[in-house]
């Protein structure tokens, strides 16, 4: 049998409540001597499995033998976080080239290398992943909110790819404040367990109220097993490369960015290009509009321009995301936020006079909690 | 009614850090057990297993990955994106499609689109033929997934996308796969 049980546990407060005011752990588990699960005084939670990993993917598509003027915006979060791997991979097999080849970056906001390769030596196998090597273990962690980004530098007269893709994992590092660190102090409780059976260790079976409460609801487990947290494992982004849009031409009608199989709010919208968009006119601009499709109406939910107005506008800045819209700030439509299973987000463009200046690689990313 | 279960609040607080409910037992193996179990009359909900995944039946386990493949010419049968990377173990959920401009039914000129893992295993039960009308920005459902173990992935396996033209193919603009997968490992 479990070592704690709580089944049928009496009346409508947790099976489990642990409040510690002293910024330690709230539980960890070991196995043999390896922690391998904890949740912190503010609610992270802490794996050494497979779901400690976040994925983000970046299309960013054909480029050029000569891309060197271009930077590629790829990922930034509101939290400090590990880059854990790169890979990249590519639709059409390219062989070496010692003369002419590029050079492909990861750089953080500072331009630091955080990882790099060449097609010097190896080139790229179609349909088959590559990494980007080793990350550099100080520049490879990012501070809330910095941006990494993916640069070129050709060789010769440089080499071009189809179809680039970059694939990226990274962990959300722990948030500690007051000096504290990771295994400062034992947690309230602390279960070390070289198992002699398959029992569980805890078993909350009940059919009303929470399993678990840990500092006041900094993280919870309702009734249903959703795991509830208020700390910055409640953010999920992802990352939508859209393509060049040229002004010149028809708007493409719309983009389908986010459609999760579950309830999910939307709290954050950046937008970003592979070349810098200065505020250029009053009366020539691009409107970008995020939009919840809920399969029979269009509902905005935040909306940014570029090129222009010159008061309201948002500059684009290369291989940087710009923060367009924040829940927490109150600009978005809070009503449209909340995305069903059947819902969509949509991005949609819309001229004003000429539409202003073209956009490479214009490219979105979404930042989400879950709700269920 | 307010009775719960353990409750443990700032016990000590100011003289001792002391671990307050220390489990410790047994010298064995290490055996499969989970370190946490939620179940919702009887029905499991969430656990914690012993290497730390948590898993659960909400909507928590759904993970979101999406790759925009772009411009897809009518023949494009000799290009293989790699659309999907992992670096644990993983099960995919689902995979839709979406284009960002509308595409008329044609029932004679088509794509067929597959996925594979790196072995070339078909993921797709069906491939996804392209003879439908296709609204721009609407995801359609890329069909069911094979129920077999390519749909299953372990670290750094990866998945492929094939085209396979019928007559003179398809082309598709701002073509983007969206993936919903679970974490298994």
């Amino acid at each position: 049998m479990a070592e704690l049980d709580f089944t049928d546990c009496p009346g409508n407060k947790p099976s489990l409540t642990l409040v510690d005011n002293r910024k330690r752990d709230l539980w960890r588990f070991y196995k043999g001597a390896t922690l391998v699960s904890k949740v912190n005084y503010l609610g992270q939670r802490y794996s050494t499995a497979g779901d400690q990993y976040r994925y983000v993917q970046v299309g960013i598509k054909d480029i050029v033998a000569n891309n060197d003027a271009f930077e590629y915006p790829l990922l930034n979060f509101p939290a400090k976080i590990t880059i854990n791997s790169i890979f990249l991979a590519v639709d059409t097999t390219v062989a070496a080239d010692s003369t002419n080849y590029q050079t492909i970056a990861a750089t953080d906001d500072g331009d630091n290398s955080i990882a790099s390769i060449t097609t010097a030596t190896t080139g790229f196998t179609e349909g088959t992943a590559r990494t980007m090597g080793d990350i550099d273990s100080t520049h490879g962690i990012l501070s809330a909110n910095e941006g990494l980004k993916l640069t070129f530098t050709k060789s010769g007269t440089g080499m071009a790819l189809s179809g680039l893709n970059v694939f990226i994992a990274y962990t959300i590092n722990e948030a500690y404040t007051n000096g504290h660190s990771i295994d400062e102090d034992d947690p309230p409780l602390l279960a070390w367990i070289d198992s002699p059976d398959a029992s569980e260790v805890i078993l909350s079976d009940r059919d009303a109220g929470e399993h678990i409460d840990l500092n006041n609801g900094a993280f919870k487990v309702s009734l249903d097993g959703k795991a509830i947290t208020t700390s910055v494992d409640r953010y999920f982004s992802i990352t939508s490369c859209l393509g060049d849009i040229d002004v010149s031409g028809p708007t493409p009608a719309k983009f389908a960015i986010f459609k999760p199989s579950a309830k999910c709010r939307a709290v954050g919208f950046y937008i970003g290009a592979d070349t810098t968009v200065a505020l250029s006119s009053d009366s020539n601009y691009m409107t970008i509009t995020f939009d919840k499709y809920d399969t029979s109406s269009e509902l905005e939910i935040a909306r940014c321009s570029t090129s222009g107005p010159y008061a309201s506008g948002t500059a684009l800045t290369l291989g940087e995301f710009t923060k367009i819209a924040d829940y927490l700030d109150g600009d978005m439509v809070e009503l449209n936020t909340e995305l069903s299973s059947t819902d969509y987000i949509w991005v949609t463009l819309a001229k004003t006079g000429t539409g202003g200046t073209n956009l490479s690689n214009l490219t979105v990313q979404v930042l989400y909690e879950k709700l269920e | 009614m307010e009775i719960g279960g353990l409750n443990i609040q700032n016990v000590g607080s100011g003289v001792s850090l002391a671990t307050l409910l220390h489990i410790k037992s047994g010298a064995g193996a290490g055996a499969a057990h989970d370190n946490l179990v939620c179940s919702k009359s009887g029905t499991e909900t969430l656990s914690i297993d012993v290497n730390g995944l948590m898993t659960a039946t909400s909507g928590d386990k759904y993970q979101y990955a999406q790759c925009n493949i772009g411009d897809i010419v009518a023949d494009s049968d000799a290009i293989v994106p790699c659309i999907f990377y992992a670096v644990a173990g993983l099960t995919l959920v689902s995979i839709g499609l979406s284009v960002d401009t509308d595409i008329g039914d044609d029932d004679v000129n088509y794509q067929s689109i597959q996925f594979t893992d790196e072995d070339d295993n078909a993921i797709l039960a069906s491939a996804f033929t392209t003879d439908v009308a296709w609204t721009a920005g609407v995801i359609v459902s890329a069909g069911s997934l094979v129920s077999a173990s390519h749909e299953v992935l372990v670290a750094t396996d990866y998945v492929k996308m094939t085209f396979t033209k019928t007559s003179s193919g398809l082309a598709m603009s701002g073509l983007t796969a969206h993936i919903a997968f679970e974490y298994t490992s």
